[in-house]
């Protein structure tokens, strides 16, 4: 197991190097940060001086090196647009959207493992054509579209949520509705063809002929063996969500790091944008990790040497 | 406009409690809303008023000395400066100074306020304000460019002060508007930190400053002025427009700055023109745009009447310059041109005829959200021009790669650009666009006449009359032999407001919580 870890831990190094290394030259290639700091009007003299003292008209090579060894002591630069250490509001953005996200999966895992399951098991019932119904709607809606709604039907007519923002639980409704929903459709359907495939296999056939009950059958034998790609997939959205839902954050005014993403690439913002990204990119692996490992311990013949 | 009439409130109600029957939600609805509506409601508890205004951005800092959208909102409660402005138009209004004078064509006096305190309990005299004015000229700040480089600040007097400038100054009472005054001591002390803890001598100090969630200010109880009917405010956040209103509608937020005209329908909205004036910017180097006739080809091709209405929803003005009538410069001839694509036709078949290569491809370079509908704004006139026979494509682009196409000096021949652009006017003087857009010298001035550099020259020096003649002048001028800009047309603000709330939105952008009411 440590073997393995360390070799990961090895091999991610290089992709984190790779990663910044692209980054600190494509926010370069979209333009001159000083065109957008400056106002449309500033002349073209203020434009020069502005742009020597924070240091753009230097080599780009110089430039590179100077930030590489700034970042190995995770020295992302100071914001020019928030007037901070860049690091510092990835850092504090960062519980809101783990919060967020952890929450939307845990429901949307949920949900997905009783809907998919009950539509494997009675395949013609009402309840798995109403889950595949749904999960193809919800699926296919935009989540910009399902947020605005869901804000009109529940906050604005109803008056039963909080539009948006921060504060007490109820605020956390309506974000993480819109985020489950797409996402229980997804896994619903991956956890129905996992199940029914299991449900196939001879050792149901044996389990049932034991005269187990259904649940027992499901959680003690189905489930295990159909988790692994619905930990695939739950993976992967995971990660999609610890980037910052960034459309839903924006909608709802969650102050999370994909909000953060966003504001930082409007205001050509260079160390915040690359403080998102190793912070981002430092998320996804640990979510990569862990599932992994979880593999492992589902399923025993999975060893990481 | 509102719709909050007992009638539809009603309506609501029974819509709620048919629908939560159907869907088996009653108890934990009815559990949900027993514990009120989360938080933000306009309170009124023993004399306490408290509102939430919500902004399209979040200030990053609260900068004395940055006026921008992005601050002004939140600022101009904590600072005062020394001059205000009328809310209608761009007039001056005493502020912390009660005068001021030129007492030669260098030289201004301000007299200032006697009495006023700053929220920290710092007394405000002319020291202070020479601190902050000198600040501004020995440090790198965003209000650098106020003041003529080498001006001189003097105290005369515990509340008399002078600025001598090397070359005369008329409108610098003009530019002082835009200057927040910070309390000294804690400025100079860790200026860094007082963007984050403001101290001025405004109605309105700050409580708590959450960066994400929102600002709040209460009312400081010392203010030099009339104690204001609104005692604490919150500002919150939401990029959407749409969001904003649901705010209003669901009585999260009393005021909702900058709505967007298809969401104004929606709610209480209410609206001012303000100095903002879309425009296109032409490449005026490049061949077909070079010949004046194509140019004014595209000036009649556009139905400005028709953009305002539709495109902007009826929240716009036909503009025929880049100023509006507020504004010192501003030229009452030049009156929008009219809707004419057969006028149009001919020019470009005129030019055609003399062999200009008018079949070129013209690209329009549009950036997204410069103003409400940006893209739409561009295909209804991608339409317009290639009704009258021009070869047009339009480009969408985000800020940042517009921002250098419009800033690229010279401007190369072959790219036939026609920029969308639009040109605000926070000064209420003509000087700032004729600069940027058409001396030689100007960054984004696509003309080389020596003609428009000497009457800038001479029109900079210039105050009063003799300045709005000299500026009227030059804009005639531009018009008639350059036309290097389209303008299209003056926007609105607009503005949600909740029922009850009493306020009138002004020309500058400011939310001034003090001239807020709330009824009951």
């Amino acid at each position: 197991m440590m073997p393995y870890l360390i070799r990961r831990f090895a091999q991610s190094a290089f992709v984190f190097v790779g990663l910044i290394t692209l980054i600190f030259f494509l926010a370069r290639v979209t333009g001159d940060p000083t065109d957008l700091y400056l106002p449309l009007i500033a002349s073209r003299e203020e434009r020069e001086a502005f742009r020597h003292e924070r240091g753009f008209d230097r080599p780009v090579m110089d430039q590179y090196a100077e930030f590489i060894g700034d970042v190995v002591r995770l020295d992302f630069g100071t914001s020019l647009w928030l007037s901070s250490p860049a690091l510092e509001p990835v850092l504090n953005r960062l519980p809101y959207t783990l919060l967020l996200a952890l929450l939307t999966m845990t429901l949307a895992l949920a949900g997905a493992l009783v809907l998919g399951s009950m539509s494997a098991l009675w395949p013609s019932s009402w309840i798995a054509r109403l889950t595949s119904f749904v999960s193809m709607v919800s699926v296919s809606v935009a989540d910009f579209w399902l947020a605005l709604v869901l804000i009109i039907v529940f906050a604005v007519k109803l008056h039963i949520v909080p539009t948006s923002g921060m504060g007490d639980w109820t605020h956390l409704i309506l974000p993480i509705a819109t985020l489950s929903l797409p996402l229980m459709g997804r896994l619903s359907l991956v956890t129905r063809t996992a199940v029914r495939e299991q449900l196939s296999a001879a050792y149901v056939t044996t389990a049932r002929a034991k005269g187990l009950r259904t649940q027992r059958v499901l959680i003690g034998h189905v489930w295990r063996n159909a988790s692994l790609p619905i930990l695939t997939v739950t993976g992967i959205q995971l990660a999609g969500l610890i980037n910052g839902a960034v459309i839903v954050e924006t909608v709802f005014g969650w102050p999370g790091v994909g909000k953060l993403t966003i504001d930082a690439i409007n205001h050509r913002d260079f160390p915040i944008i690359q403080a998102t990204v190793f912070v981002v990119a430092l998320m996804t692996f640990a979510v990569n990790v862990i599932v992994d490992l979880c593999y492992a311990a589902i399923d025993p013949r999975i060893r990481y040497q | 406009m509102g719709n909050d009439s007992p009638k539809t409130r009603f309506s609501d109600e029974m819509n709620r409690r048919t629908l939560l029957r159907t869907a088996g939600l009653a108890v934990p609805a009815a559990w949900l809303a027993a514990r009120g509506p989360a938080s933000t409601m306009a309170q009124d508890q023993g004399g306490q008023q408290k509102i939430t205004v919500v902004l399209p951005e979040e200030p990053p800092d609260l900068d004395p000395f940055y006026y921008a959208l992005s601050h002004i909102p939140v600022t101009r409660n904590i600072y005062d400066g020394l001059v205000n402005r009328a809310p209608q138009g761009t007039d001056l209004l005493p502020g912390l100074a009660t005068e001021w004078t030129a007492t030669d064509p260098t030289t201004w006096r301000f007299t200032l306020r006697e009495g006023v305190t700053y929220h920290n309990g710092a007394a405000f005299n002319a020291e202070s304000v020479a601190f902050a004015f000198n600040w501004i000229l020995s440090h790198e700040t965003r209000a650098t460019g106020t003041f003529v480089e080498g001006s001189v600040v003097t105290v005369v007097d515990g509340l008399t002060l002078d600025v001598t400038s090397p070359t005369p100054d008329p409108i610098l009472p003009r530019k002082l508007f835009f200057v927040g005054l910070p309390e000294p001591e804690t400025f100079e002390a860790d200026p860094a930190a007082a963007l984050r803890a403001p101290i001025g001598t405004g109605p309105y100090r700050l409580v708590d400053y959450r960066g994400g969630d929102r600002i709040t200010l209460e009312v400081f109880p010392d203010y030099w002025g009339e104690a204001p009917a609104i005692t604490a405010a919150d500002f919150v956040y939401r990029t959407e427009s749409s969001v904003r209103v649901s705010m209003i509608e669901a009585g999260e937020a009393q005021i909702a700055r900058d709505i967007a005209p298809q969401d104004a329908q929606q709610t209480r909205a209410v609206a001012i023109t303000i100095p903002e004036t879309p425009f296109l910017r032409l490449d005026v180097p490049s061949p077909p745009l070079s010949d004046l006739r194509i140019r004014q080809a595209i000036n009649s091709a556009i139905d400005r009447e028709e953009l305002a209405k539709t495109v902007f929803g009826g929240y716009a003005v036909p503009a025929g310059q880049l100023v509006t009538d507020t504004v010192v410069g501003y030229n009452p001839e030049l009156v929008p041109a009219p809707y004419d694509p057969q006028k149009a036709q001919q020019l470009v078949e005129a030019a055609r005829a003399d062999g200009v290569p008018v079949d070129l491809e013209l690209t329009i370079f549009g950036r997204n959200g410069i103003y409400p509908n940006a893209g739409e704004a561009m295909e209804v006139v991608l339409i317009w021009l290639q009704a009258i026979g021009l070869n047009v494509t339009v480009n969408m682009m985000d800020v940042a790669a517009w921002t250098d196409v419009i800033l690229q000096q010279p401007i190369p021949e072959e790219r036939r650009g026609i920029i969308q652009s639009s040109s605000g006017n926070e000064l209420g003087d003509a000087s700032g666009p004729v600069t940027g857009y058409f001396t030689s010298t100007g960054p984004q001035s696509p003309l080389r006449d020596p003609k428009i550099d000497e009457m800038q020259a001479a029109a900079l020096v210039l105050s009063g009359e003799e300045r709005n003649k000299a500026y009227q002048d030059l804009l005639k001028y531009v018009h008639d032999t350059h036309m290097p800009v389209i303008p299209m047309v003056h926007i609105q603000a607009i503005y949600g407001l909740a029922e009850g709330v009493t306020w009138e939105p002004r020309a500058d952008n400011l939310i001034l919580l003090k001239d807020v009411q709330i009824a009951g």
